[in-house]
């Protein structure tokens, strides 16, 4: 709770300790609401992939992985989890409720959704590496369309792949943008000797803007 | 046989899943499905043949996104349509249903897709199957019972096809999208579907409860098309370990409970409706006794007024209501929102919307204050109008089940209006007077409402959808009538039919109003009023209705009762500091006392310079103490929201004197075509309007031509546009170009987490704004003002 908490804080520009009293209490009550209102739904399933000459692609779909970046991220791996997960239209509801009426309401409900799809991810994303780890394998980061330079006209494949609009109502505009808007897909490679790729900014779409950033220094994002 | 007829008598059974079979028949994955409608005629119409040998009276087409959203270009949907109805056809079935599943996008406000294209998308597939030849509609799938709607009317207005309707559930009981079971039965009936109920999502045992409450209350067929259960998957397919025998049994369990119309989804196979029919064994359908009651929705709730006291919040009127016929005027929706909330929050359950002013377009205003409001609150709407077209521009945009306010004796009215009641399903409230105003006695009014109840029957308005208001007048003209009304209601309930009533007309021409209105409330609840239509916001209001309930035997235990009485209710009040400056008090951003302290401060200054010597400093103290990262930034939006309550004050205040509170210059704002991430924009909208700036807030997913428009009818030169994704930066740039083209003479500035300076220059922008300060020194630097922040 705590580490949500200054999680929550720090979208909102700043350091847990230096939030006043009032500040703390809305993160709170928002915290609560927003866990009351989002919906955690995910789906993971694992495809065997193979190198093609323009790209990555995933066995029984039409997705294809174009990019320097992804190749890296899957080098020596032999499947790859396409994950997505979204905490429902019920987050996305609640934010645009308080939008008009009371925007710093709707402002702190969205860091707060922000951090719980965050954590979240996590959550599969240890239990992927759990379930990697009893079959033997070792499984990567997971790295996300926007990242590095594999491009967000993947979403549509993604999501397709996963059934997603099925599975756990996720969707996509035209472009690529999913909603209900805290969701997340992204990639888990699974190899057999290769090493976790960690995370970190090198491959980050925002390496350019992100004022979390701070010398390299992912713990901060 | 005409399918209608069919499921008077007879069960009807669907067919199973496509896509499970097609897999079977190793489709290529990739492939769109519905193209195989013309590239592989033969299996489709293998598919369609195997479910009528297993046993199946209809066979769905192979369309479930046959929309033009999803095949794009490249084919066109009528083509596809044609030759999917043909393959169905080319099967032997008795029936052949058009297929229509959800767009694949969501729907406004969550998603882009307006109510009005969703229409007009789903029209082109209805039309298209009509003309192929299809028997009926299945509308399936939905878990936006919004899109649900846009494609029940664009099926029944463009259509003579039989149309049935199916949600999908999820384990919580709801769709993805938050509608519950029995706001879907209430909604679908209302618009005229010869049949819903609940397809997709999980297996047959996990949705019997969803079906229980469609039996419990649904008056039209009720239909059951699970999937075979939960898959799991192999490498990257989808296997389902359901048995058929099981599935059929849950099936047929649910016949005998009522379900007319089975089939299959996800996962099953001929061999699951081969299992089923030989189960049914010929079975009739058995009858359902659904309960009958007076119910409203909203897209994912449902008021009950059976058995309950129903609370309707009045705020929302603009009659006698300065503020509200001024944010009426300047379309300022946040006004309206708030009223909304508030009212909500003080336990009203459904709202009364009313947008009625001599220079105002009823009818767009309608439409567009109960999409804002829909966003806001999950309260039932009561659209309240005497323009039959505002009515309907209300009742065409409504996600749910609402309320018409009203009809009343007079003929005309009522045959312009329960037609419109009757095709979007809406309660209607009758008042008890006619062309001769209102009667004086009880009885004359019981034979209106007696009037009113026959010509609703006769055009389709069930009587639970009707509620009768008895009307009151003001104790202080007519006293002697007051309690007519009292006997009016007891007498319209013993005809069987729910009671409605404003209140506050009553104590009109007395002091101590509020006295009179709660004793009056207390009366009116007492000869069986069903929903009182008041100020939920009224303290003696509240007490009575809290206390009533508990009479009433409602509130069980008296567990709300006494859970609000039993403390120290002064706790409750606003715990105020008297010794705050104002400029504390901003910085502070404690918003609830700004307006009192502006008030004070008119008292001996003048409004500039309360705004220069006070607003501006505060702010400027509390956008560098932001900057320096010594503040968060809802401490910030606080502050600013502090000073727009102030600026309130002393608009008001001007007004009183006939002056005007000039702006420091006209924004617009607007987050980009095909972006929706508008919070960024929002919080830059909050801080310039603090700073005094008027903005023209052109919301999200701004289409380059409206912006455009915009800029030429309110003579902007500065505008700010916003865009969160890489994908959508590209609009920003078409946006400036076009103005570029339009010769427009506007300034633009741009700003969003993935933007930076070199693209702000790409995109022909003139500033790039890094965070909502930066937006106020831009502004503030291009209408020269004094004043301005951190000055780099």
């Amino acid at each position: 709770m705590e580490s949500t908490k200054s999680g929550v804080l720090r979208y909102l520009g700043g350091k847990a300790h230096k939030a006043p009293p009032d500040l703390s209490n809305l993160v709170d009550d928002c915290i609560a609401q927003m866990r009351e209102a989002s919906f955690f739904r995910q789906v993971h399933i694992t495809f065997p992939i193979t190198r093609e000459i323009d790209g990555i692609a995933l066995a029984g779909t039409d997705l294809l992985l174009r990019g320097v970046d992804i190749a890296r991220h899957l080098s020596g791996c032999g499947q790859v989890v396409l994950l997505a997960t979204t905490l429902g239209a019920g987050a996305d509801a609640l934010i645009n409720r308080w939008k008009r009426a009371e925007p710093t309401r709707s402002l702190v409900l969205d860091a707060c959704a922000t951090q719980l799809i965050e954590e979240f991810c996590e959550k599969i994303q240890r239990q992927i590496w759990k379930e990697a780890a009893n079959s033997g394998l070792t499984a990567t980061w997971r790295f996300s369309p926007g990242y590095g330079d594999l491009p967000l006209d993947v979403q549509p494949g993604i999501l397709e792949a996963l059934n997603a609009s099925r599975t756990i109502g996720l969707t996509c505009t035209e472009n690529y943008i999913l909603l209900p808007r805290k969701s997340v897909t992204a990639l888990v490679g699974l190899g057999g000797m290769t090493a976790r790729n960690t995370g970190g900014c090198d491959n980050c779409n925002l390496y350019y803007t992100c004022k979390f950033k701070k010398g390299g220094n992912s713990d901060e994002c | 046989m005409n399918v209608r007829e069919w499921i008077k008598n007879d069960i009807l059974l669907f067919d199973g899943a496509m896509g499970t079979m097609l897999h079977k028949f190793e489709m290529k994955r990739g492939t769109i499905p519905e193209t195989l409608n013309i590239s592989s005629p033969d299996v489709i119409t293998e598919i369609h043949k195997e479910y009528v040998q297993a046993g199946s009276d209809v066979v769905t087409t192979n369309t479930f996104q046959a929309n033009e959203l999803k095949l794009g270009s490249g084919m066109s949907v009528e083509e596809i349509v044609s030759a999917a109805v043909s393959c169905a056809k080319d099967s032997g079935a008795r029936y052949t249903a058009l297929d229509v599943g959800p767009l694949g996008q969501l729907m406004a406000p969550l998603g882009t897709v307006s109510f009005e294209s969703a229409y007009e998308i789903f029209k082109r597939q209805m039309i298209a199957g009509e003309k192929a030849g299809a028997d009926l509609i299945i509308i399936e799938t939905i878990s936006d019972l919004y899109e649900a709607k846009a494609a029940v009317l664009a099926a029944k207005e463009n259509t003579g096809l039989p149309v049935f309707c199916t949600m999908s559930f999820q384990e919580d009981g709801r769709t993805f999208l938050g509608c519950d079971p029995l706001t879907a039965v209430m909604t679908l009936q209302g618009l005229g579907v010869d049949a819903l109920g609940v397809n997709c999502s999980l297996g047959p045992e996990l949705l019997l409860p969803v079906v229980d409450v469609m039996l419990k209350y649904s008056r039209l067929p009720v239909i059951f098309q699970p999937n075979a259960g939960l898959p799991i998957f192999q490498n990257g397919e989808p296997v389902y370990e359901s048995v058929p025998v099981q599935y059929a049994v849950y099936i047929t369990k649910m016949v005998r409970r009522g379900v007319r119309i089975a089939g299959g989804c996800c996962g099953t196979t001929p061999e699951y409706i081969r299992i089923i029919k030989e189960q049914l064994n010929g079975m009739k359908p058995v009858d359902t006794a659904p309960l009958r009651v007076s119910a409203c929705t909203s897209g994912n709730r449902t008021v009950i007024l059976d058995g309950a006291t129903t609370e309707i919040g009045e705020r929302l009127n603009p009659t006698g209501k300065k503020k509200l016929q001024e944010a009426l005027r300047t379309g300022d929706t946040a006004y309206l929102v708030n009223e909304a909330i508030s009212q909500e929050q003080a336990g009203a359950q459904i709202l009364d919307v009313n947008v009625s002013l001599p220079e105002l377009d009823e009818p767009a205003t309608m439409a567009k204050v109960i999409r804002e409001l829909q966003e806001a609150t999950g309260a039932p709407l009561q659209i309240d109008s005497s323009d039959p077209a505002a009515i309907e521009a209300g009742l065409r945009v409504y996600n749910g089940k609402p309320i018409i306010n009203s009809v009343n004796g007079n003929r005309e009215v009522m045959e312009k209006i329960f037609p419109l009641a009757n095709k979007y399903g809406a309660l209607v409230v009758g008042l008890t007077l006619d062309e001769d105003g209102i009667p004086p006695s009880a009885i004359d009014r019981l034979e209106i409402a007696r009037r009113i109840r026959d010509t609703a029957l006769l055009y389709g308005v069930s009587e639970e959808d009707l509620l009768i208001d008895c009307l009151v007048l003001t104790a202080s003209a007519q006293q002697a009538q007051v309690k007519e009304t009292l006997l009016a209601i007891k007498l319209v309930k013993e005809l069987g039919l729910k009671t409605v009533l404003g209140v506050s007309n009553v104590s009109f021409g007395l002091p101590g109003r509020e006295i009179i209105n709660a004793a009056f409330l207390a009366s009116a609840l007492g000869a069986g009023l069903d929903a009182a239509i008041i100020n939920p916001l009224s303290a003696r209001y509240r007490e009575i209705l809290d206390a009533y309930r508990v009479l009433n035997n409602e509130d069980r235990d008296a567990v709300n009762f006494i859970a609000k009485y039993s403390g120290d209710t002064r706790s409750l009040s606003v715990q105020t500091n008297p010794d705050l400056t104002l400029a504390e008090i901003i910085e502070r951003g404690r918003k609830d006392e700004a307006e009192a302290a502006v008030k004070k401060r008119l008292e001996i200054s003048a409004p500039l310079e309360i705004i220069d010597g006070e607003f501006i400093p505060a702010l400027n103290r509390i956008g560098k103490r932001f900057e320096a990262g010594e503040i968060f930034l809802p401490q910030l939006m606080q502050s600013a929201q502090a000073v727009q309550r102030g600026f309130a004050v002393i608009k008001d205040h001007m007004k009183s004197f006939g002056g005007r509170c000039e702006s420091k210059g006209r924004i617009l704002l607007a987050t980009v075509h095909g972006d929706i991430h508008d919070i960024g924009k929002n919080i830059v909208s909050l801080i310039l309007e603090s700073y005094g700036y008027e903005i023209i807030d052109m919301g999200k997913d701004a289409p380059v031509q409206k912006i455009i428009d915009a800029i030429r009818e309110h003579d902007i030169r500065l505008a700010g546009l916003s865009a969160l994704m890489t994908t959508t930066m590209k609009s920003m740039k078409e946006t400036i170009k076009a103005a570029h083209d339009e010769k427009l003479e506007c300034a633009f500035f741009v700003g969003g987490a993935a933007l930076n300076k070199e693209y702000a220059e790409y995109a022909g922008a003139d500033y790039y704004a890094k965070d909502a300060m930066e937006g106020v020194t831009i502004a503030n630097r291009f209408f020269n003002q004094r004043g301005a922040v951190n000055s780099e």
